[in-house]
């Protein structure tokens, strides 16, 4: 859940890449890590294996000064994919504010995507959260390689809900469509934020009747 | 979570306070997702944050392993360096406090504080964890995008060479 730090005025977001193996979740924050400019990205952080596949997560953080008179930070975490790492998925489930499940685009890719996209909804639950009731996007990776399922088809197997969330076609390894995910999804919990704190009408009118009386 | 200015500063003075009694280097004192609630230490809040994610993950795993042994929770975790060791320890069952510390103190040393740290903290962090989850209080500050606020954007240059794609195994 979102961070505030009244005293520092910063406030943290944590948001997750999540998605089957091998579908570009790391590649997603490689690309950001090498095009943010340096006043706007920490350290990127990655536990993988020997063979280069995450083990347990990938961090990268990235600041903003989007919401008025605070830091904006957002905590950008990829999950392992592989099946035999669902508890540390679930672990880096813990305190989500926004989603982007990162969907391989190949034919023979699909029966992963669906278990993972199921998957995620599992691990939610083991957190009381519902994906209906977290910010979250759609990518569909790698369109530069043939082979690739249409976005009709992606979008009916992997956005099942009544509320359905927005999608982008992605090549990760070059950088198409990450930065507008990455915006679009810390748009969309800045957004989820600012409702969540707005003070109700009946605390306005308690705070002003305060300032009246003083 | 909403930390409020008050909140933060006691905070911030219990964590130093504890370096100088144990004669430590650093210390923080993070949540289990790995937000910095306060910290004792020479780096900026932003080169803090790999280290806070990365304990946070660490004593998650560890978590995890003492359910597999029976066990509701490992308290604490130590990893002894060579010259430089990290002790962990969670405190009212939502943080932990990080504690860096060197040769010229000792773990013992270092937990007799963590000790004393933990009864004075408790009443503050469990009032913490016991927040909705908007966060709210008494100190709720009204928050709005800022008009002239950016995103992100890539820099100018030419984009990095692409990261190759890794073949599976």
């Amino acid at each position: 859940m979102s961070f505030v730090n009244l005293d520092k005025k910063e406030i943290n977001f944590k948001i997750v890449y999540y998605g089957p193996p091998l579908s570009g979740k790391t590649t997603n924050l490689e690309y950001l890590h090498a095009v943010m400019p340096k006043e706007v990205k920490g350290e990127m952080t990655m536990l993988s294996t020997k063979q280069d596949r995450t083990l347990y997560f990938d961090f990268l953080p990235l600041e903003s000064r989007a919401i008025k008179g605070f830091v904006s930070r957002f905590q950008l975490y990829t999950v392992p994919g592989q099946t035999m790492y669902n508890q540390t998925r679930r672990l880096v489930l813990s305190g989500v504010d926004g989603l982007v499940f990162v969907g391989d685009s190949q034919w023979d890719c699909m029966e992963n995507n669906a278990d993972s996209f199921k998957n995620l909804q599992e691990n939610l639950r083991s957190h009381n959260r519902a994906l209906e009731d977290i910010p979250y996007l759609l990518q569909f990776n790698k369109r530069d390689l043939p082979s690739v399922a249409p976005v009709e088809y992606m979008d009916f197997l992997l956005n099942p809900l009544k509320t359905r969330a927005r999608y982008f076609e992605t090549v990760a390894t070059q950088g198409i469509g990450v930065a507008e995910t990455l915006n679009t999804i810390c748009k969309m919990v800045m957004a989820q934020f600012i409702q969540q704190h707005q003070l109700s009408v009946d605390e306005l009118v308690r705070k002003a009747a305060g300032s009246e009386a003083r | 979570m909403v930390v409020t200015v008050e909140q933060s500063r006691l905070l911030n003075k219990a964590v130093a306070d504890l370096v100088a009694q144990a004669e430590a280097e650093e210390a923080y004192l993070t949540d289990f997702d790995g937000n910095v609630l306060a910290q004792a230490s020479p780096h900026d809040s932003r080169s803090v944050q790999g280290i806070a994610a990365l304990s946070a993950g660490a004593f998650s795993a560890t978590r995890q392993l003492a359910g597999l042994m029976g066990e509701a929770m490992f308290q604490s975790v130590y990893h002894q360096g060579h010259n430089t060791h990290l002790y962990m320890q969670s405190l009212a069952s939502q943080f932990l406090i990080l504690v860096v510390f060197a040769r010229q103190t000792t773990v013992g040393l270092v937990k007799l504080y963590v000790r004393k740290l933990s009864e004075e903290l408790d009443p503050l962090l469990r009032e913490l964890a016991g927040q909705t989850a908007a966060g709210v209080g008494a100190d709720r500050e009204a928050f709005a995008l800022d008009p002239a606020g950016r995103l992100f954007e890539q820099r100018p240059a030419s984009p990095p060479a692409a990261p190759e794609r890794r073949a599976p195994p």
